[in-house]
């Protein structure tokens, strides 16, 4: 059997300690591998558990916590708001010399995800400020131009478009079969838009 | 209260003991629900870490070639079911930490919140010993951790609903969340024919449930309730909100670790290696 010595005493023995004989104890490493696992438990607890909970509890981010990893300290508030809105972006290209604009056909560039029935693209609008947005449109511009090889793409618009819900009246499976995007739009505003001059 | 006093609480609770049968129901548990997740994950392999798709601005850490896909797929699995049926669980969970970290960072579109809680909770695994021969020698730390997490999780998630949000201003709030984006078929049937004062009643009541339940999982007299409403809550969710069936394994792995030795008990290969939690 092992000679290690059980946790609790060894935690009875580190706890009666005065501090000059816990200094000496820690840099002899006698009770090294119980100093490590509460060590290595309270680092997670402050960068992990703590995080979480004080997100959740304030609904602000917690100043301890780096940028990079913020993100992964918002989990617990998941579907706190009512969706009022069903909220669909629609991205929209116009050739060099028509009015008209063209919807973009989502689905060509975007792959489906395999949560709900959104692609990438309506997942970027949950994410984009405006500078990723330009991004975005110069992506779909590049891939676009290579198709109309022919015509110039000029003018790339996104479109948002709210469906207030409606319970009582819209028939419940309606949206789901028709992809989201009924005939009830309540309303359309452009979220970007730019246009690409001749190079 | 002096220190001591206060200490000796924090002493017992982070340097006690813990049988090992039911931190190893945990993790095959919680094994099942990662390589779930991943199966779903990759059955849409095309959505991410293509180089193909657009980014998020940040670092582009994508694969290049579709046998690159393939390896990384590969990987991912290989490490998930290897610490799910515990061969060498440690470093294998340290593997699946890693490379989930990896999607986390190289594609913000697919990393989901679900994400967030493997890592932490792969990273508890993957630091701390927990394997059998080392039981007289290992403290509850890890268990202590998971616990604290999920209960965490569980409270807050109650309290952003009722304070910090306005899950309580309106009595459609849950039908209009169950109409999403995630609405399955048998969500559609039922939304349709079951009464709105059942849905009403099931909305009112899941901020409460979601905050009290880590005080039904911490009292052993409350425990089997809290475990069975829990098990129906995570049921109900998995029925009515698409592909969600992986997180709610997820969270039930956590169970484990709340329940009483018994319900835990491995037959043969635990007899020798009992311990009593402290």
């Amino acid at each position: 059997m092992s000679a290690r010595p059980d946790p609790s005493d060894s935690a009875d023995a580190i706890f009666s300690l005065d501090f000059f004989t816990l200094i000496k104890i820690l840099i002899s490493g006698m009770y090294w591998g119980n100093l490590k696992n509460g060590f290595l438990g309270v680092i997670l607890l402050i960068v992990g558990v703590m995080p979480v909970a004080y997100y959740g509890v304030t609904n602000s981010p917690p100043p301890w916590i780096p940028n990079e990893i913020l993100r992964f300290s918002n989990i617990s508030r998941l579907f706190p708001n009512e969706e009022q809105f069903w909220i669909i972006h629609v991205g929209e290209f116009s050739l060099e010399g028509e009015k008209k604009y063209r919807i973009i056909d989502e689905n060509e560039f975007f792959a489906q995800q395999p949560y709900g029935f959104r692609s990438r693209f309506q997942r970027v609008f949950d994410l984009a400020d405006l500078s990723t947005m330009e991004l975005l449109a110069d992506w779909i511009h590049h891939r676009i131009s290579l198709k109309y090889t022919s015509r110039r793409v000029e003018r790339i618009r996104f479109l948002r478009i709210e469906m207030r819900t409606n319970l009582t009246t819209r028939p419940l499976t309606q949206h789901k079969q028709s992809g989201m995007l009924a005939d009830s739009a309540f309303k359309k505003e452009t979220v970007f838009s730019k246009t690409y001059l001749m190079p | 209260m002096n220190a001591p006093m206060l200490l000796g609480p924090i002493r017992q609770i982070w340097f006690s003991t813990f049988p090992t049968s039911q931190f190893e129901k945990f993790r095959t548990t919680h094994g099942i629900a990662l390589l779930s997740l991943l199966i779903l994950l990759w059955s849409h392999d095309q959505s991410w870490l293509r180089p193909d798709n657009f980014y998020i601005p940040g670092p582009n850490f994508t694969i290049d070639s579709n046998i690159g896909i393939k390896i990384f797929a590969g990987m991912q699995l290989l490490a998930a079911l290897l610490y799910t049926i515990g061969v060498f669980p440690r470093t294998f969970a340290a593997i699946s930490w890693i490379l989930l970290l990896y999607v986390t960072i190289a594609d913000r579109l697919t990393a989901f919140s679900i994400n967030s809680i493997f890592l932490f909770s792969l990273l508890t695994v993957s630091l701390f010993d927990t394997r059998k021969k080392a039981l007289s020698g290992a403290t509850a730390v890890p268990v202590r951790l998971l616990q604290m997490f999920v209960l965490v999780i569980y409270f807050t998630a109650g309290w952003s609903k009722a304070v910090s949000g306005d899950w309580y201003a309106s009595p459609i709030t849950l039908e209009s969340i169950l109409h999403g984006h995630y609405m399955t078929d048998f969500a559609a049937v039922c939304l349709r024919e079951t009464p709105p004062f059942f849905w009403i009643s099931i909305q009112h009541s899941i901020p409460i449930f979601e905050m009290l339940l880590p005080c039904l999982l911490l009292n052993r007299q409350l425990l089997n309730i809290g475990i069975v409403v829990g098990l129906i809550f995570h049921v109900g969710i998995s029925l009515f909100m698409r592909n969600m069936g992986c997180f709610s394994l997820q969270m039930i792995s956590f169970y484990f670790l709340f329940m009483k030795p018994a319900y835990c008990q491995c037959s043969s290969a635990n007899n020798s290696n009992k311990s009593i939690e402290k």
